[in-house]
């Protein structure tokens, strides 16, 4: 297996299989934080591609600069998103309908899952941008806490206390949905 | 308790532990001291990651890297392609030629970049544009040359939609779309590229405000905006009326011109103001 830095400079210079290999190991995660900004099924999946075409278009481009190739990507999907939802006239919110729940194997599971994305979606409404983010790339983008500093233009310190304030809320907002639920 | 700063390290190195596939038990149990504190905040983020836990649909994945991977070919074989082969070298040549007539007012040259798809000289026409492309300092060049080339598809579009030639006019399309795309890209390339650059001074995820203070080397933007939303508010309509004298075996690629000609320039605007 190559370093991603061997990766990245083979698919420079077109090398399918190492653009191939980029694309088996991000496309997950970009159509996830791109699914949670949207919230929607068929959009998060035609911006997911769009944001590997656009790559690839532009992969000549990349240059390391201590910046990694996952930070290039999620900005261009984080680009991609602020267009799309600027086109739409809505602001960056998280609705999950119509997306796809890996983990719910049964119904009794589903509808579980169902409380949490309405206690999720109502509870990231209420976060910062910042924290919004925080909480969307260290999830949903499963980064580590040092790429979402650099994606950012942040400290990790400034990240760390991001996350634990958005988690404090997301608790907040939690334990408010579960008192309140019959 | 502990402080505000030593929990939100404690919690960020938990939480990779747990990403690691370490137990939540075992995470409380390094930190037996504030374990009650930590207990609620990291089963929040355990739901919270389960739930964002989706997946794409696995028939649109086998789609898209079917599609990613046509992509990666057609650009691998694009590049290995010596420039602009399916016109052959001739044209190159004589259009780096003309090239040089052309800005010393070349009769010739100036005829070729006036041609349209049916006359002979239109592959020069294509190459200078190549070569000028080729030739161009910087990305905001680029873009703005791209832009004058949409401009001749359309002018070449709508002679074409008179003769019926429904071939000529889909590959004049098929080139109109793919320059505003190509616009597109740049302007992302570019926000990307200044975004990375700037990582370490300014939050590039946070504000409009601080994305368009880094597209300031974003060359030409005034002016290509000046010229796409000029192109932006005269093609659709030049398009528009040539489509109501068409005939009806041409209508159908208009249209997609039409579209095209509507959501590629705004495409191509929202990107550059970023």
């Amino acid at each position: 297996m190559q370093d991603e830095r061997d990766l990245v400079r083979s698919a420079q210079q077109h090398d399918g299989d190492a653009f191939a290999q980029l694309y088996d190991k991000y496309f997950d995660k970009i159509y996830r934080y791109v699914a949670f900004k949207v919230g929607n099924r068929a959009e998060a999946e035609d911006m997911a591609q769009q944001v590997f075409l656009s790559a690839l278009q532009n992969i000549s481009s990349f240059k390391w600069r201590n910046i990694p190739f996952s930070a290039w990507l999620f900005r261009i999907a984080h680009n991609k998103v602020v267009d799309h939802l600027r086109k739409k006239g809505r602001r960056v919110t998280v609705s999950l309908e119509g997306v796809q729940i890996l983990s719910a194997s049964n119904p009794q599971q589903a509808a579980e899952l169902s409380l949490d994305i309405e206690w999720l979606k109502s509870a990231t409404a209420e976060l910062t941008a910042a924290q919004r983010d925080v909480i969307t790339l260290r999830f949903a983008g499963d980064l580590p806490i040092a790429q979402v500093a650099q994606i950012m233009g942040k400290s990790q310190g400034a990240v760390k206390a991001l996350q634990h304030s958005a988690i404090v809320a997301l608790r907040k907002a939690r334990l408010g949905g579960e008192n309140g639920r019959p | 308790m502990a402080g505000h700063k030593e929990l939100a390290d404690i919690l960020n190195e938990c939480l990779d532990r747990l990403a690691g596939g370490e137990s939540l038990r075992g995470c409380l149990a390094s930190y037996p001291k504030i374990a009650e504190e930590l207990r609620p905040l990291l089963e929040t983020a355990i739901a919270a990651r389960k739930t964002i836990d989706i997946e794409p649909d696995p028939q649109f994945k086998a789609r898209a890297r079917y599609e990613i991977g046509a992509a990666v070919r057609e650009a691998a074989a694009q590049k290995r392609r010596p420039f602009f082969s399916w016109q052959g070298r001739w044209a190159v040549a004589v259009a780096s030629l003309l090239l040089v007539l052309l800005m010393t007012g070349g009769g010739v040259a100036v005829a070729a970049s006036k041609s349209m798809p049916d006359s002979g000289l239109y592959p020069v026409k294509l190459a200078i544009e190549q070569v000028l492309l080729r030739l161009s300092p910087s990305a905001g060049t680029q873009a703005e040359l791209l832009a004058r080339m949409a401009d001749s598809r359309v002018t070449e579009i709508v002679y074409l939609a008179q003769s019926g030639n429904t071939a000529q006019i889909e590959t004049a399309v098929l080139r109109l779309d793919s320059y505003l795309t190509r616009i597109v890209s740049l302007a992302a390339a570019q926000t990307a590229d200044n975004g990375a650059l700037s990582a370490t001074d300014q939050p590039p995820l946070e504000a409009d405000a601080s994305r368009k203070d880094s597209l300031s080397v974003w060359p030409l933007d005034g002016e290509l905006a000046q010229l796409l939303e000029y192109y932006a508010a005269n093609h659709p309509e030049a398009i528009r009326r040539a489509l109501e004298t068409a005939p009806a075996d041409v209508k159908q690629v208009l249209l997609r011109a039409l579209a095209i000609s509507v959501t590629g320039y705004q495409d191509a605007l929202d990107a550059i103001e970023r």
